[in-house]
C-alpha cells in the first residue's frame, strides 16, 4: 500500500506542472500581444490574398514558407507590404534556384543564344511564347542553347506544379546596322565565304586581290571602323598589308576572323591569332559520300596561345580556336578550302556552310551592349527573391504555436490529477 | 349491299385517310424542320454545311414521320381490325359485323347480315377522314408560315450553296462591307476545271488566266480594291459590291479598303504545267549500221490539263570539224485534245532521210497543251541519238581531238641536223678522223633528243610518263661497242604495228598511232647508229627519209583518243616573266550584294509578324509573307494557310504557327555546359 | 589556298570536245595577267556527274545540238543552285542555229530562261575593260564574210550574279590556238576570257 505520505508529493508536482503550462501560456500571450502577433500565411500566395493583407492587414508581420518563387507581380507586392510597414519573412522551403540568359548576337537572322544555369541533372524545358522548343539536362554549370528563332519571351522551367519554378527573359529585337570587311585573294573559297555570308543578311565590303597592284573591290572595306563594321574576315596572306588596321580594329572591339593563312605574312597578325599553326591535315577521301565539314583539309591550329579556347577539334588537333585581344574577339579557322562542303556537301551542304560561317562570325562580330543584352522577363526568380526580400529565415523547428496545443494537455492533466489524487484521498 | 362488300369500301376509306394522315405528318415535320433553320439563320448566319445537313434532316423528318403513322394504322389493312373498328363506334350492331365475318361462325352468316344491313356506319368513316385532313392543315399552316421568313433566308435555306452568305439581307442590321468576302474563281474554259466559290479565304489560288469575281455585302460605305498598287473598279449593287479581275502571274497582295478598315487577300496563281513526256522506243542510243531501214518510234504524254497535240521531232547533223550541215523534221503529228493523257506512234523511215556515213540523227517526242492564256506549254522527252559510223571507223571509237603534233618543231630541228651533217660531210676530207667521230656524235645527240621528241608525241603511255627509252639513254649507248649499239637499236625498233609495245624498264602497254612519225622515228634510229660510228655520209638518206616522214605527218589525219588527249602544260615560271599590259582596269567595282532569300531570313519575318499577333498587322504580315515564301519555301507557305484562316476566324492559332514555323526552324543546338563563345553548328 | 582548275564539260548528245586549245590558252593568259592560283592544265568533266561540283566554273561548247540527258539537266541544275557558273559557247558562227535553239531550251529546262546580259554589266569591268560589251570575233567580223555580229551575250543571273553565261559569238573559235603563237597576235583576243574568269571567282 502506498504511503499517504508520497500522495502529497504527487499532487504538488502535478500542481507544478500545471503551474508551469499556465506561466508558459501566458508568457506566449503576453509576448504576442507585445510583438502585436505575427501570421503565418497557409494558402497559397494569390494576388487575392496580398489585397486583404494590403488592406485588412491581419498581423503585424507576414510569415511565409515558400516552395516555389512567386512571380514578379507578387514579389512586388510583397515589397511594397515591407515598405507598408508590415513586416514579411520568408522561409526557403526548397525554391529550385534557376537563371536565364538571352542574348542575341549580332547576326542579321536573328539566331538567339540562351544561357540556363541551375541544378546540376535538373530537366529544364524551354518554351517561348507559340510553345515548347526544346528540353535539355544542365551539366555542371548548366547548358546552352542556340534557337534559331524565338517568337516573344523565351521561358525556361524547372518542376511542376506548386513547385514550378519559372525564369524568362525577353531578347532584345534583331538589329544589325553593320558590315562585314572579306579581304584575300580571288578565288573560289573568297567567293563563296562572301556569297554564304552576303545569303545570310550581311553586308559584306571586300577586297579581293587578282593581280599584283590590282583588286576587285566591293563596297567600302577601308578604313576598318567599329561604327560601321562588324567583323573583319582575312582569308590569307593578302591581308598582311593592312595588319595594322586589322590589330587596331581588333583592339577597339571589332571581331576578326583569320583563315588558315590569314596571319601568315605579318608578324602583328601572327600575334594576334589564337593559334600557332602547324600540322596540316589533308582532307578525307569522299568516296562517293557528300563533303562535309569533317572531311575538309584541316591547317592545326595547335599548339594555342595560352588564353586561346579551342572551339573545334578533330581528333588531336584544333580547327577552330578564340581568343580575346583588347577589346574584341579573334577567331581562327583551320579548315581548308571549305567551299567544297558547300559545292560537293549534298543538299544541306548550301546551308550548313552558310549557318557555320555565319555563326563563326557572329560569335566575334562588334555588337554593342544595348544590342545583345536581354531585357525584360524574370531571368533569376530566387535571386530576384533574395534581392528584394532580403535572405530567407531559417524556419523554426517547433514553432510556439504548435506548442500550445501541448501546454494545454500538460495544463488540464495536472490540475486534473491533483484534483483527483486529493479526492481520493478524501482532502477536499 | 352485303356486310363484306360494304366492309371493304370502309376500308378503303380509312385507307385513304391514314394515307393523307401520314403525307400530312411527314410534310409538317419536315416543314417545320425548315422553319426552325430559318429561323436559327435569321438570328445566326448558319455555316454552309449546317444548312445542306438540315435539308437532309428534315427529308429524313418527314419520311420518317410519314412511315410512323402509317405504322401506327397498319392495321387498317385488315377486314377483322377494320369490323372492329366500326363495332366501337356503332355499339348496335353488337358485334354482329365481327362474328360475320368470321368463317367459323358461317352458319349464322343470314342472321347477322340482317343485323348489318340495317346498320348505318357512314358518319364515323366521315369524321376519321376529316380527322385524318388536320395533318394536312398542319402542314399547310407551317408551309404558309415559311411565306414569313424572307426569300433570300429561305433560298440559303432550301438551296444552299457556297458563297450565299451574301443573300442573307437581315433588315436592321449594317453588315461588315468587308466581311465575309465571297470569292469566285472560274478557270480558263481549256482546262475544263470547275467554277469554285470560297467564303473568306485568306488566300485564293487559281490557274493562271482564271476569273476572279470578289463579292462582300453592300452597307453604304465605299469600298475601294487595290492590286499592286493599281486601283480596281468597284461595282455596287442593291445588297453587294464586285470587283472583276483576272488572276495576275505572279503572287500579290490585293487590299480592300472601307471606312477606316483593310483586309488582305493574297492572290495566288498555279502555272499550268507543261506536259510531260516519256519516249519509249528508241529505249536508247544507237549506232545504225546500214543507211535503210526504219526505227519504231513511241512516246507516253501526259498534262494536268488537257493535251493539245504531239508528234515526233528529228534532226539529221551531217560533216565533221568545223562544218556542219543540219536537217529537221517532224512526224507522227497527232491531235490528242482534250485527253490528258495519250500515246504517239510511228515509223521512221531511214532512206527518206538520205543518210551518209558520219551522220548523226537526234530523235525526240513533243507534245502541247492547250494552255491559251499564257501559250501552250511544250514539253520534250529524252533525245535518242542515232549515229551512222564512217566506213573507216570501228564500232566505238570515241574520238577527241588531241592537240596537234609537235612535229613542227621538229621539222625545223630535223632540217638543222641535215645541214650540220651535210657541212660535216664536206669538211670531213680536210679534218681528223677523231674530229669527225667527235661532231658525228654531237649530231647524234642532237639526233637521240629528237627522236625522243617524237617518241614523246608517237607512242601514248596510258600512265603519261616519258619514254622509257629515256632511261639512262645516253649513258646506256655510250659504252656499247658499235656493233653492239647496232644490236641494241634494232632490237629496239622491232615493232609489230597494232601490237602492244612492252620495255623492260616500263610495265605501261604503249600504242603506236601515227604511221609517218613511226617512219621518222625509224629512219631516225637509223641515222643515229650511223652518226654515232662516225658515217655522216651514211647519215645523211636516213636523215632525209625522217625528214619527209615528218613532213608527212603535218597532213596525216589525226586520230583522237576520248578523255585521253595529250595534256598541254603552260609553264607558269615562264608565262609569268613577261609582265603586264598597259590598259588593265584597276579597281573594277561590282554591283549590289546578293538578294538573302534564305529560310533565315523567313524565319526572322515569321517571328516579327507573330509578335504584332493578334492584331491585323500581325495577320497581314504573314499574308505579305506567305506571298514571298510561294517561291523561296512552298511547303512553309502552304503550312501557313491553316493559321491565317484561324486567325481571320478569331481562333487560337498557336499550335498552327508552331507547326509552321518548325518547317524552317533546324533543331536547336544544345551543349551541357555555358558555351563562352556560343556555339558553333 | 585552292588553285582554279579550268574544266571543260563533257556532255553526251554533241561534240564537247570541239575545242581542245581553249582551256590551255586561257590559263596562259590568266597566268600571264593575273597572280591567281591556277592549275597549269585544264580538265574534262562530265556535265551529268557529282564531279562537276568540284569546279565552279565549267567551259562548254560544240557544234551539234545540245540535248542533256536527265541525270546532266539535274547535275547543271544542282550545279548553278550552290553558286556554280557555266559558260555556253556557240562553236558555230550562225544565228539561231541548231546549237543555238537545243542549248537555250535545255538551259532553259535546267537554270532558268536566258536574257540579254546588258554591255555595260559589271562582267565587262571585272579585270580588262570592254566599254562596248562583249568583245566581236573573227569569226564575226569577216571570217564567214556575212559579219553578223552578235551584240549580246545572253545570262541567266542567280541571285544577282550570272550563273549561266552563254555567247553565240564563237570565242571558242576564236580562243582554239595554242598560246605559243599568242606573241603573233597584234592584240590579245583572250582577254575577254581573262574577264569571266576573274568575275567567277570574284562574285
Amino acid at each position: 500500500m502506498r504511503s499517504p505520505v508520497d500522495r502529497p508529493r504527487l499532487e504538488l508536482l502535478l500542481r507544478c506542472m500545471a503551474l508551469g503550462a499556465l506561466l508558459w501560456l501566458t508568457v506566449e500571450a503576453l509576448s504576442r500581444r507585445s510583438a502585436r502577433t505575427s501570421v503565418e500565411l497557409t494558402e497559397a500566395l494569390t494576388e487575392a490574398v496580398l489585397a486583404r493583407w494590403s488592406t485588412t492587414p491581419p498581423a503585424d508581420t507576414l510569415s511565409l514558407s515558400l516552395r516555389a518563387a512567386p512571380a514578379p507581380l507578387i514579389r512586388d507586392w510583397l515589397v511594397a507590404l515591407r515598405r507598408a510597414d508590415i513586416g514579411v519573412r520568408w522561409s526557403d522551403d526548397g525554391i529550385v534556384p534557376l537563371m536565364i540568359e538571352a542574348e542575341r548576337r549580332p547576326d542579321p537572322a536573328g539566331v538567339v543564344t540562351l544561357r540556363v544555369t541551375g541544378p546540376v541533372g535538373a530537366a529544364v524545358l524551354l518554351s517561348d511564347d507559340l510553345g515548347p522548343l526544346d528540353s535539355l539536362t544542365l551539366g555542371v554549370l548548366g547548358a546552352s542553347v542556340r534557337l534559331a528563332a524565338v517568337a516573344g519571351t523565351v521561358r525556361a522551367t524547372i518542376g511542376s506544379g506548386d513547385r514550378r519554378v519559372m525564369a524568362s527573359a525577353t531578347p532584345p529585337p534583331i538589329v544589325n546596322r553593320r558590315h562585314l570587311v572579306l579581304l584575300g585573294a580571288a578565288g573560289w573559297e573568297s567567293k563563296f565565304v562572301a556569297a554564304a555570308l552576303e545569303e545570310r543578311g550581311w553586308a559584306v565590303d571586300s577586297r579581293l586581290a587578282v593581280a599584283p597592284g590590282i583588286a576587285v573591290i566591293q563596297g567600302k572595306p577601308f578604313p576598318l571602323d567599329t561604327a560601321r563594321h562588324a567583323a573583319v574576315i582575312a582569308l590569307d596572306s593578302t591581308a598582311a598589308a593592312y595588319a595594322g588596321a586589322i590589330v587596331n580594329f581588333g583592339r577597339q572591339g571589332g571581331g576578326v576572323v583569320l583563315g588558315p593563312d590569314g596571319a601568315s605574312g605579318a608578324a602583328s597578325l601572327r600575334a594576334l591569332a589564337p593559334g600557332r599553326g602547324g600540322v596540316r591535315v589533308h582532307p578525307a577521301p569522299l568516296s562517293g559520300r557528300p563533303a562535309s565539314r569533317e572531311r575538309l583539309g584541316l591547317h592545326d591550329l595547335a599548339p594555342l596561345v595560352a588564353d586561346a579556347i579551342p572551339l573545334e577539334r578533330r581528333g588531336d588537333h584544333v580547327a577552330v580556336a578564340v581568343r580575346r585581344a583588347g577589346a574584341g574577339r579573334v577567331a581562327q579557322v583551320g579548315y581548308l578550302e571549305t567551299w567544297r562542303w558547300r559545292m560537293e556537301g549534298g543538299t544541306d551542304g548550301v546551308a550548313a556552310h552558310r549557318t557555320w560561317w555565319a555563326a563563326l562570325v557572329a560569335s566575334v562580330a562588334y555588337g554593342s551592349e544595348s544590342d545583345a543584352g536581354g531585357t525584360g522577363g524574370d531571368p533569376a526568380p530566387r535571386a530576384a527573391l533574395i534581392s528584394a526580400l532580403g535572405d530567407p529565415v531559417p524556419p523554426a523547428s517547433r514553432s510556439p504555436r504548435t506548442l500550445f496545443p501541448f501546454a494545454l494537455a500538460v495544463l488540464g492533466f495536472g490540475m486534473f490529477g491533483e484534483w483527483l489524487s486529493r479526492r481520493l484521498r478524501g482532502v477536499r | 349491299m352485303a356486310a363484306r362488300p360494304r366492309l371493304r369500301r370502309a376500308r378503303a376509306v380509312l385507307l385513304v385517310g391514314v394515307l393523307l394522315s401520314a403525307a400530312g405528318w411527314g410534310i409538317a415535320c419536315g416543314t417545320a424542320l425548315l422553319f426552325l433553320l430559318a429561323l436559327l439563320d435569321l438570328g445566326v448566319a448558319l455555316p454552309l454545311y449546317v444548312r445542306q445537313l438540315g435539308l437532309v434532316a428534315s427529308a429524313v423528318v418527314a419520311g420518317g414521320a410519314c412511315i410512323f403513322a402509317l405504322w401506327r394504322n397498319r392495321d387498317v389493312r385488315v377486314l377483322s381490325a377494320v369490323a372492329l373498328w366500326l363495332e366501337h363506334r356503332v355499339p348496335a350492331m353488337r358485334y354482329a359485323l365481327v362474328t360475320l365475318i368470321d368463317e367459323r361462325f358461317a352458319s349464322s352468316g343470314p342472321v347477322l347480315e340482317a343485323v348489318v344491313a340495317t346498320t348505318e356506319w357512314s358518319e364515323p368513316l366521315r369524321r376519321a377522314l376529316v380527322r385524318a385532313t388536320i395533318p394536312l392543315l398542319l402542314a399547310a399552316l407551317l408551309a404558309a408560315s415559311l411565306r414569313v421568313v424572307p426569300a433570300t433566308i429561305l433560298r440559303r435555306i432550301i438551296s444552299p450553296r457556297r458563297g450565299d452568305i451574301l443573300d442573307r439581307v437581315v433588315t436592321g442590321i449594317t453588315p461588315d462591307p468587308l466581311r465575309p468576302l465571297i470569292v469566285t474563281v472560274t478557270p480558263p474554259a481549256y482546262s475544263g476545271l470547275a467554277v469554285i466559290t470560297l467564303e473568306d479565304p485568306p488566300t485564293v489560288q487559281g490557274l493562271m488566266g482564271s476569273t476572279l469575281r470578289i463579292e462582300g455585302p453592300s452597307a453604304g460605305a465605299s469600298v475601294s480594291a487595290v492590286l499592286n498598287d493599281q486601283a480596281l473598279s468597284v461595282t455596287s449593287m442593291a445588297d453587294r459590291w464586285r470587283v472583276s479581275l483576272s488572276m495576275p502571274d505572279t503572287a500579290a497582295p490585293l487590299w480592300f479598303t472601307a471606312g477606316g478598315e483593310r483586309v488582305l487577300l493574297v492572290l495566288e496563281p498555279r502555272i499550268d504545267s507543261v506536259p510531260t513526256v516519256d519516249l519509249l522506243t528508241p529505249e536508247r542510243d544507237t549506232v545504225q549500221r546500214g543507211l535503210g531501214g526504219s526505227l519504231r518510234l513511241q512516246a507516253r504524254l501526259r498534262d494536268d490539263c488537257g493535251l493539245n497535240d504531239g508528234w515526233f521531232e528529228y534532226i539529221v547533223s551531217s560533216g565533221a570539224g568545223e562544218n556542219f550541215t543540219f536537217r529537221s523534221g517532224v512526224i507522227g503529228r497527232r491531235s490528242l485534245a482534250p485527253a490528258r493523257a495519250g500515246g504517239l506512234s510511228a515509223t521512221l523511215q531511214l532512206e527518206a532521210l538520205h543518210l551518209a556515213p558520219g551522220d548523226v540523227v537526234h530523235l525526240r517526242a513533243v507534245a502541247r497543251d492547250r494552255n491559251i492564256v499564257t501559250g501552250p506549254g511544250s514539253g520534250v522527252s529524252e533525245t535518242r541519238t542515232i549515229r551512222i559510223p564512217r566506213a573507216d571507223e570501228g564500232d566505238s571509237v570515241q574520238i577527241d581531238p588531241a592537240a596537234p603534233a609537235q612535229g613542227d618543231s621538229a621539222l625545223l630541228s630535223q632540217r638543222m641536223l641535215i645541214m650540220l651533217t651535210e657541212a660535216l660531210e664536206r669538211r670531213r676530207p680536210r679534218l681528223r678522223r677523231d674530229t669527225v667521230v667527235a661532231e658525228s656524235r654531237a649530231i647524234a645527240r642532237d639526233q637521240a633528243s629528237l627522236r625522243r621528241r617524237v617518241a614523246d608525241i608517237l607512242f601514248l603511255r596510258l600512265s603519261g610518263e616519258a619514254s622509257a627509252e629515256e632511261a639512262g639513254d645516253t649513258g646506256g649507248t655510250a659504252g656499247l661497242s658499235p656493233e653492239a649499239l647496232l644490236r641494241a637499236a634494232e632490237q629496239a625498233t622491232v615493232i609489230n604495228r597494232g601490237e602492244a609495245l612492252d620495255f623492260a624498264e616500263d610495265e605501261t602497254p604503249v600504242v603506236a598511232l601515227n604511221k609517218p612519225l613511226l617512219e621518222a622515228y625509224n629512219a631516225m634510229w637509223d641515222a643515229g647508229r650511223a652518226l654515232e660510228i662516225g658515217e655522216p655520209g651514211r647519215a645523211l638518206p636516213p636523215m632525209r627519209l625522217a625528214l619527209a616522214a615528218i613532213q608527212r605527218a603535218r597532213q596525216a589525219e589525226r586520230l583522237y583518243l576520248r578523255g585521253r588527249s595529250a595534256p598541254i602544260t603552260v609553264d607558269l615560271a615562264r608565262v609569268r616573266l613577261t609582265g603586264k599590259r598597259a590598259d588593265i582596269f584597276p579597281a573594277a567595282a561590282i554591283g549590289r550584294p546578293l538578294d538573302p532569300r534564305s529560310a533565315e531570313v523567313l524565319l526572322a519575318r515569321f517571328t516579327q509578324a507573330v509578335e504584332h499577333l493578334p492584331a491585323q498587322a500581325g495577320v497581314d504580315s504573314l499574308l505579305l509573307l506567305r506571298v514571298t515564301a510561294l517561291e523561296a519555301a512552298p511547303a512553309f507557305a502552304a503550312a501557313l494557310d491553316e493559321p491565317l484562316v484561324a486567325l481571320r476566324a478569331g481562333r487560337d492559332a498557336t499550335q498552327l504557327l508552331r507547326r509552321a514555323r518548325g518547317l524552317l526552324l533546324p533543331s536547336p543546338a544544345s551543349v551541357p555546359e555555358l558555351a563562352p563563345w556560343g556555339l558553333l553548328p | 589556298m585552292s588553285e582554279f582548275v579550268f574544266a571543260t564539260a563533257e556532255y553526251a548528245s554533241g561534240d564537247w570536245e570541239s575545242a581542245p586549245l581553249v582551256p590551255a590558252n586561257l590559263i596562259d593568259s590568266l597566268v600571264r595577267y593575273t597572280s591567281l592560283s591556277v592549275a597549269p592544265q585544264g580538265v574534262v568533266v562530265s556535265l551529268g556527274s557529282a564531279e562537276l561540283l568540284r569546279y565552279p566554273l565549267v567551259y562548254l561548247t560544240g557544234h551539234l545540238p545540245v540535248r542533256f540527258t536527265a541525270a546532266e539537266r539535274a547535275m547543271v541544275r544542282t550545279f548553278v543552285e550552290r553558286g556554280g557558273m557555266l559558260f555556253v559557247d556557240d562553236h558555230n558562227h550562225d544565228i539561231d542555229g541548231v546549237f543555238h535553239r537545243s542549248a537555250t531550251e535545255e538551259i532553259a529546262r535546267a537554270a532558268g530562261v536566258l536574257h540579254d546580259l546588258p554591255n555595260d554589266h559589271a562582267l565587262y569591268s571585272a579585270f580588262f575593260n570592254f566599254p562596248d560589251g562583249p568583245p566581236t570575233t573573227s569569226q564575226e567580223l569577216n571570217g564567214w564574210g556575212d559579219n553578223l555580229v552578235h551584240t549580246h551575250l545572253l545570262a541567266v543571273e542567280r541571285a544577282g550574279r550570272i550563273a549561266v553565261l552563254y555567247s553565240s559569238k564563237d570565242y571558242s573559235s576564236e580562243w582554239n590556238y595554242h598560246p605559243e603563237t599568242k606573241r603573233f597576235y597584234a592584240v590579245d583576243n583572250t582577254r575577254f576570257g581573262v574577264n569571266i574568269v576573274v568575275y567567277a571567282l570574284t562574285r
